[in-house]
Order: C-alpha cells, then structure tokens, then sequence
C-alpha cells in the first residue's frame, strides 16, 4: 500500500494488524540490515542469533509457522538500500504474508529491484478522503456540533483529501463552534475564517 | 543455488521470563525437534518443574482437543507418547483443557499493539483505532490503560488533559520492551511480561473511587 503521508495508512495498518495479529515493524532512515531483521526479531520476540542468515531464517521460520503476516511501515527508508534484500529473502524462505506500507514514490523505487517488485500479488493506493469520509468522521468525532456538508466540503477541497489536516480543522471547526455557541456550522458561518491547510501564512501587510 | 537443501533448523527462543504455558510449550517443540516423543513427564521435568504435574497434564490435553497435539499409537512404555503435529511457531497456544481459545486480554494485547503504530493519540483515538469487531475496547479501558502506562513511563503526555479535553500520549520507543502488553493487576499496579517485573504502583488513591 503506498501515498502520501497524512491518507490513514498507519490507521490502516492498525487496524489489518489487529485483525490478523500482525507483526509490525517502521522503518528509520539510518538501518542497516542487520537493524532491520533485530527490529523484526525483537517484535517477534524472539533473541536473535548471530549472524545475518540465521536471522532471516528465524523470522521466516515464525513467519511461516505461525502464520500470521509481517506489516513494514515506512518501507521507503529501507527500499533503496541492501537492506531491501532481506526482505526478499524473508519472502522466498517464509512464502508467508508482506504488507509493504510506504510513501507515494515506492513503486517506482521498487521497480528497479527487478527481484522484489515481480513478487508483489496487490498495489493499494491510499485513497484521498471523500465528503462521506469526512461527513464520518465529523459526525463520530463532534456528534454535539452540526457541520454542514458545504463546509466538509471546502475544507476537503482546500487539503487535498488529506485526512489527517481535515481532522485538524475539525477540531478547530468544534472549538470555534463551542466557543461561539453554534450548534450548526455551514460556510457561511465559519465566513471569512481560515482553513489550515498546512501551508505557513502568506506575510500581510 | 540449491534453495531446496535441508536448511540447518533455527532456534526460536522467547526473550524474557516465561509463563508457564511458554516453557511447556517450548519444551515440547525441542523434543519434537529432536525426534523424540513427547510425554507429560518429560514436559514436567523439563520445563515446568515448580508447577503441579496435573497443570502440564491440563494444557497438553488441550493442545490434543485443539489439534496441536496427537498421541502416537502404539507406543511402547507406560505412559502415553504424542507428537507435535501442528507447530505454530514460537508463541505457545493459549487453549483451556477443552481446546477452546483462551482471549482473555486480547484488548490490552490489540492497544499495546496499536500504541506502537498511531504516533501521538488520545485514549479516545486508542480505543476506536485499537477495537475490532471481535474484541472492541470501551474508552474507558483505553483511558485507564493509559494513565497507568504513563505513570510506569511508557508513555510521554504530550499535552495534559484537562476537564472536557482528552490528554494525549505518545509511546516512548526505547521503552518498548517486547510484544507482550504490559498487564495492569488487579492492585492497580503495572507488571510487565517482557522484563517479568512489577513497574508501577499506583498510590495516594487509597478508598478507590476518583480522587
């Protein structure tokens, strides 16, 4: 599954880790591969042998046997360096279940690692989020305030889909609101106020 | 490359202190590895010593009524041999003598779960992200979950709640000590299965009730 950041797909992967009892590991910038298979090994559980190869066998061992499926957030740290190797040979050993979670470029990095990328059964975008999405959220979030549909719409308009910065103007949709005393808020309402879109203010004046 | 050879068997060892059901367990999967039979005996003498046999007798006859366990037929001795034939890895099944699943704290195993992957939450955001159909979380849980993590230092409070706003927390990632959810015991205090120690009392709150 891959997007940019800020589209829910750590919620995602929350949520599929719990239904399966994932294993779930993000990556960092500054690993190496034996970083990558402790990371994975310590969220196993498991004490890690010594060298490399033992490594990747013990996780795909407990991979294959348990089967339950390894989720790699941030795989974009990892995708450009050897360390992407190992994830296809915990694949080959374990035949279990991948879930590669990474920003919008990592199908493109990945295509140039011939040997990963032809194993990949499923791409997933994350989608943008839609006014039902929003309307959603709105609703089970602030179900004491009233948001109209015009509103939900700039604002998902005005950040792109981004769902994380639309749950930063709700917020401030509801304190305003509360503050205010509205028990409804369309855009005329919320008029000439701002929508946070992440951008710094242009300088006045 | 020959990918088909017999790789050399790994070693799959749980970090920490263990139950009594991991002992068991990983007892018996070292027999299996072995080619040796298993019996209750050998179970009891090998891993799990200090607890009463007919404990080591209970779990293995749930782990035959869930599949995991098959007596061999005739074999020779005394008392009777089984074999592994459903190895799941590492972590020991949780089944009752019956074979049915045990899940209690399957919550607390999916918040502990889900800490790791939000970043910075409330235990309101906890709750709806940590729930499944199965096992949903009420926020009530969630919220004592996490004030006693915060008060054994798992968790940072990024922003203190205050009347009518939830706090928010974030998981300080070198306090991350294993995949097993740390527990919160019935004294209200904080035990740990990863490291197998007691972290956090909770004090000054004698006679119950808030505050």
């Amino acid at each position: 599954m891959y997007g940019p950041s800020g589209y829910g797909k750590s919620l995602a992967a929350a949520y599929a880790a719990n239904l399966h009892r994932a294993y779930y590991v993000e990556c960092r910038e500054s690993w190496t591969k034996k970083a990558f298979l402790v990371a994975i090994l310590r969220e196993m559980g498991i004490i890690p042998m010594k060298t490399l190869s033992e490594m990747v066998d013990q996780v795909a061992e407990q991979l294959s046997r348990s089967a339950r499926p390894l989720i790699v957030d941030d795989v974009q740290y990892v995708i450009d360096k050897a360390a992407a190797n190992v994830l296809t040979d915990i694949y080959n050993a374990s035949q279990g279940t991948l879930i590669l979670i990474g920003e919008e470029r990592v199908p493109t990095s990945m295509a140039r690692l011939e040997r990963l990328h032809n194993r990949v059964l499923e791409w997933v975008p994350a989608q943008k989020a839609s006014l039902n999405d929003v309307r959603e959220l709105a609703s089970r979030s602030y179900p004491d305030v009233d948001m109209d549909d015009d509103l939900l719409q700039a604002v998902n308009d005005r950040v792109r889909g981004c769902l994380r910065r639309v749950a930063v103007n709700l917020y401030r949709i509801h304190s305003e609101a509360l503050a205010n005393g509205w028990e409804r808020v369309d855009l005329d309402t919320w008029g000439e106020r701002t929508i946070h879109t992440g951008q710094p203010p242009a300088r006045r004046g | 490359m020959a990918k088909t050879t017999t790789r050399k068997p790994v070693h799959l060892e749980a970090q920490g202190p263990k139950g009594d059901r991991q002992s068991m367990w990983e007892i018996m999967r070292k027999l299996h590895k072995g080619g040796e039979p298993i019996t209750v005996r050998d179970v009891w003498m090998l891993g799990a010593e200090w607890a009463p046999k007919g404990r080591v007798r209970d779990y293995m006859a749930g782990l035959v009524a869930a599949g995991y366990l098959r007596p061999i037929e005739g074999a020779p001795g005394p008392s009777v041999q089984y074999e592994l034939v459903k190895d799941c890895g590492l972590d020991a099944p949780r089944v009752r003598k019956d074979g049915t699943e045990v899940t209690q704290g399957r919550g607390r195993e999916q918040m502990w779960r889900t800490i790791k992957i939000i970043g910075e939450f409330t235990s309101q955001d906890l709750a709806r992200a940590a729930s499944t159909p199965d096992f949903p979380v009420a926020e009530k849980t969630a919220n004592e979950y996490c004030v006693m993590l915060a008060g054994a230092g798992y968790l940072q409070t990024v922003r203190a709640g205050r009347p009518g706003r939830f706090a928010r927390y974030r998981l300080i990632t070198s306090r991350w000590t294993g995949p097993r959810a740390p527990m919160i015991q019935r004294l209200k205090q904080v035990f740990d299965p990863n490291t197998g120690e007691v972290v956090y009392t909770r004090h000054g709150r004698d006679g119950g009730g808030d505050a």
